[in-house]
């Protein structure tokens, strides 16, 4: 946990883009809220190795949503329900369900499919908020941070040094 | 135009940096290697993930242990093979339910890649029922579930019904022959008479009396010695004297002969009535004794009031099995994700599986056929059998053939069984149509019944019959005929009562018997028909132990009877002696006032 936040305050302190951290995190909530064994998270993977969103973030926020992500899964499989049951898109799910690599991919599960379009549409505003969050903190109170007490003391601490290495 | 071409080249190199900022190539190969290494760890524990499951679900559907030595998984060649299954027995956890030595199935690996397991060939080796385990297969703090929760518990019979013999005690009490009331009721003419008769003898001259008139007849004597005229004074004196006392005295024997006269009379009309009376109470036992015999629909009742009830009572709760299994089929049924109607757990990762209709239907799971073998060791018949069971489905509409099942078994001792079994889910309700057929199959020594009132064992013996079985929606037909032959039973109980011991004496006779049983509910009625020749058998024991000690009742009874007929006789032939009695002194008193009547 301490590592964690260290970790954390390194990052938003460094120069590493705001993009990088904001699309880390969306990407992180997508893992979290989703059922993780799952065909949908292996290309959330395979996008996550090729785009250069930080790592440690996505893990950050994987963990977050995670944590919260069984308090909706009723929502979810509401929505879910609601989705594959809509007349409009029977068409289109009797078309993947007929088609076997999609079916591997459980879109038929209400949760996995509610949550897949929930965290889906979450995807870019949390961006957005996330990259506006991490500029405003570079800006307003980075700063002021570096200078209380606390902080001036993990800074010095070899304790903080050696967790800052641990986690690189 | 050299200065256009550099920021051409600038805009390139920046737009170069721009795409080197967003992607990572060597991302790709990190990525290569994750999902290689998800692969890997997929491949290496897919056993014991198929192992755990089998083990878990198993487990859990049987309330008992369930155990798998290993599993192998060959992907590449489409094939798993499963090593020594175990199926623990909830109610007795040292025995399997099941034990099969292997299980080898050819998957086809296409319908694998659509989430469908379909297995083409399955060879199933050596399966055993009933065998013992190495340790306790029990669950702590789990019940038995599933089929073995349904399984009733032994029906203990009630011999005690049988052991009352107060029936006889009471009928020795209230026998009441019609002859000894007569007996009683002449007994009571002959005092009455008696009474009467001795009532008018006290009127009769006593001796003081008779010796009056002795004296009155002794002083009429004329004195010789008198004077003529003194003698003839006083014979013409005696004369009327004695007249006066013939007159009197003829009167008393008037009387006394009427007396006598009359005691004769009343003796020989008793006589008749004392003759036949004295012999009727022989002849009344006789027939009164002869009334008493075997009831047999009396004796069929008891017997279906304490045998009968029982035995159909298992049969009963034998048929009630498939209704109380309803249940469990219908887990098993949502186990194997066949009800869509059934409620999401509330957990992570849960949720409800929507199907939709697919281009080219298939059962999820289809075994198109399976080659069975193992070995049988029920009720103590111990054998060999083999066969097929093809079409199982989870979707049987798609299939052409229902479910069949066809099983032949050879006994070690000889005899032989045919299993032919189909369940026909096509048209979207099961019809079920099941036969066995079994003959000459020799049992080995085999413990029917442990309760100590009854402790029954079939030593050896012969089984030859048919069970067959139509379940059709709300119609169920159930028909059972079984021959047993060449039985050498084993009867013994704790209750000492004579009749019962008596009874199984009768049982263990027993040779042969038949049993046949009729089922068959539809929507509208319910028909049982039970034919036992064990309950006939039984009742004929029962009608034979019941006459062998109704004769000796019967024996105990005219002992009792006879004595009590000859105490009766006694007092009538005491009463008789005594009627006869008077005429002796009558007749004395006849001679006495005959004799002294005077002469004239």
């Amino acid at each position: 946990m301490f590592r964690t936040l260290i970790k954390t305050l390194q990052l938003l302190n460094s120069e590493t883009g705001s993009w990088q951290l904001a699309f880390g995190a969306s990407f992180g909530i997508i893992l979290g809220l989703t059922p993780l064994l799952n065909l949908h998270n292996l290309l959330v993977l395979l996008l996550i190795c090729l785009l250069r969103v930080n790592i440690s973030f996505v893990l950050l926020f994987m963990g977050l949503a995670a944590a919260v992500a069984y308090l909706f899964d009723n929502q979810f499989h509401q929505l879910g329900y609601q989705l594959l049951n809509a007349p409009s898109l029977l068409p289109l799910w009797t078309d993947w369900y007929n088609d076997a690599a999609l079916r591997w991919s459980r879109f038929n599960n209400t949760v996995v499919l509610g949550s897949v379009v929930v965290s889906l549409i979450l995807f870019f505003p949390a961006a957005l908020v996330m990259r506006l969050a991490v500029v405003q903190y570079r800006q307003r109170w980075q700063k002021k941070l570096e200078q209380t007490t606390l902080m001036r003391y993990l800074k010095a601490s070899r304790w903080t040094e050696a967790f800052t290495k641990l986690g690189e | 135009m050299q200065a256009h071409t550099t920021a051409a080249t600038d805009s390139a190199t920046a737009k170069k940096h721009s795409v080197r900022n967003i992607f990572r190539w060597q991302g790709a190969l990190v990525f290569v290697l994750l999902v290689g290494l998800l692969v890997g760890l997929y491949w290496l524990f897919a056993e014991w993930l198929i192992k755990r499951s089998i083990e878990q679900i198993g487990s859990e559907f049987v309330g008992a242990k369930v155990e798998l030595d290993a599993v192998s998984l060959k992907l590449l060649d489409g094939t798993l093979g499963l090593h020594h299954l175990q199926i623990s027995n909830a109610r007795a956890p040292m025995r399997n339910l099941i034990e099969i030595e292997s299980v080898d199935a050819i998957i086809d690996l296409q319908q694998l890649l659509w989430q469908r397991i379909h297995l083409s060939q399955v060879a199933v080796k050596n399966i055993r029922l009933g065998t013992d385990r190495s340790s306790s297969g029990a669950i702590p703090g789990r019940t038995p579930s599933g089929i073995m929760k349904l399984m009733p518990d032994l029906v203990a019979t009630d011999w005690s019904q049988l052991s009352s013999s107060a029936g006889g005690e009471a009928f020795l009490q209230t026998l009441d022959l019609e002859s000894l009331n007569s007996v009683a009721q002449l007994r009571q003419q002959l005092d009455a008479s008696k009474a009467k008769f001795e009532l008018r003898r006290a009127a009769l001259p006593d001796q003081a009396k008779l010796a009056g008139y002795e004296a009155r007849a002794k002083a009429q004597k004329i004195d010789r010695d008198a004077s003529r005229t003194e003698q003839a004074m006083a014979l013409i004196k005696s004369g009327q004297e004695v007249a006066a006392l013939r007159k009197e005295i003829k009167r008393e024997l008037e009387t006394v002969k009427a007396l006598r006269d009359d005691v004769m009379h009343s003796r020989d009309t008793l006589r008749a009535q004392y003759e036949r009376v004295k012999s009727a109470p022989k002849k009344d036992l006789d027939q009164a004794l002869a009334r008493l015999m075997v009831d047999v629909p009396g004796t069929d009742k008891l017997v279906s009031g304490v045998l009968g009830p029982a035995l159909e009572n298992r049969l009963h709760q034998g048929l009630d099995f498939y209704q109380s299994a309803a249940p469990w089929i219908n887990r098993a049924r949502v186990l194997a994700g066949q009800n869509p109607n059934a409620p999401p757990a509330p957990a992570r990762y849960a949720g409800v599986t929507v199907h939709y209709p697919e281009h080219e239907p298939q059962p999820a799971f289809w075994l198109k056929s399976a080659a069975l073998d193992g070995a049988l060791d029920l009720f103590g018949w111990q054998g060999t059998f083999s066969g097929q069971l093809t079409d199982v489905s989870d979707a049987p509409t798609l299939v052409a053939e229902p479910t069949r099942l066809n099983l032949k078994g050879v006994g070690a001792a000889g005899g032989t069984l045919a299993l032919n079994a189909a369940l026909d889910r096509r048209q979207g309700r099961a019809i079920t149509d099941a036969t066995l057929r079994f003959d000459a199959l020799r049992f080995q020594p085999q413990q029917l019944s442990v309760q100590p009132a009854l402790q029954l064992s079939a030593e050896q013996g012969l089984l030859a019959g048919a069970v067959s079985v139509h379940h059709q929606a709300s119609a169920l037909k159930l028909e059972t005929q079984l021959n047993f032959s060449a039985l050498k039973l084993k009867v013994a109980s704790t209750e000492g009562n004579a009749i019962v011991q008596a009874i199984l004496a009768e049982l263990a006779k027993t040779e042969a018997m038949q049993l046949s049983f009729l089922y068959e509910k539809t929507a509208e009625s319910t028909r049982q028909e039970l034919h036992s020749s064990l309950d006939d058998i039984i009742k004929l024991a029962v009608r034979r132990v019941l006459a062998r000690e109704l004769d000796k009742k019967k024996a105990e009874l005219r002992a009792k009877a006879e004595a009590k007929v000859l105490a009766e006789l006694a007092k009538l032939d005491v009463a008789w002696q005594q009627l006869l009695g008077l005429e002796g002194p009558l007749a004395e008193q006849v001679k006495q006032l005959e004799g002294l009547i005077p002469r004239r």
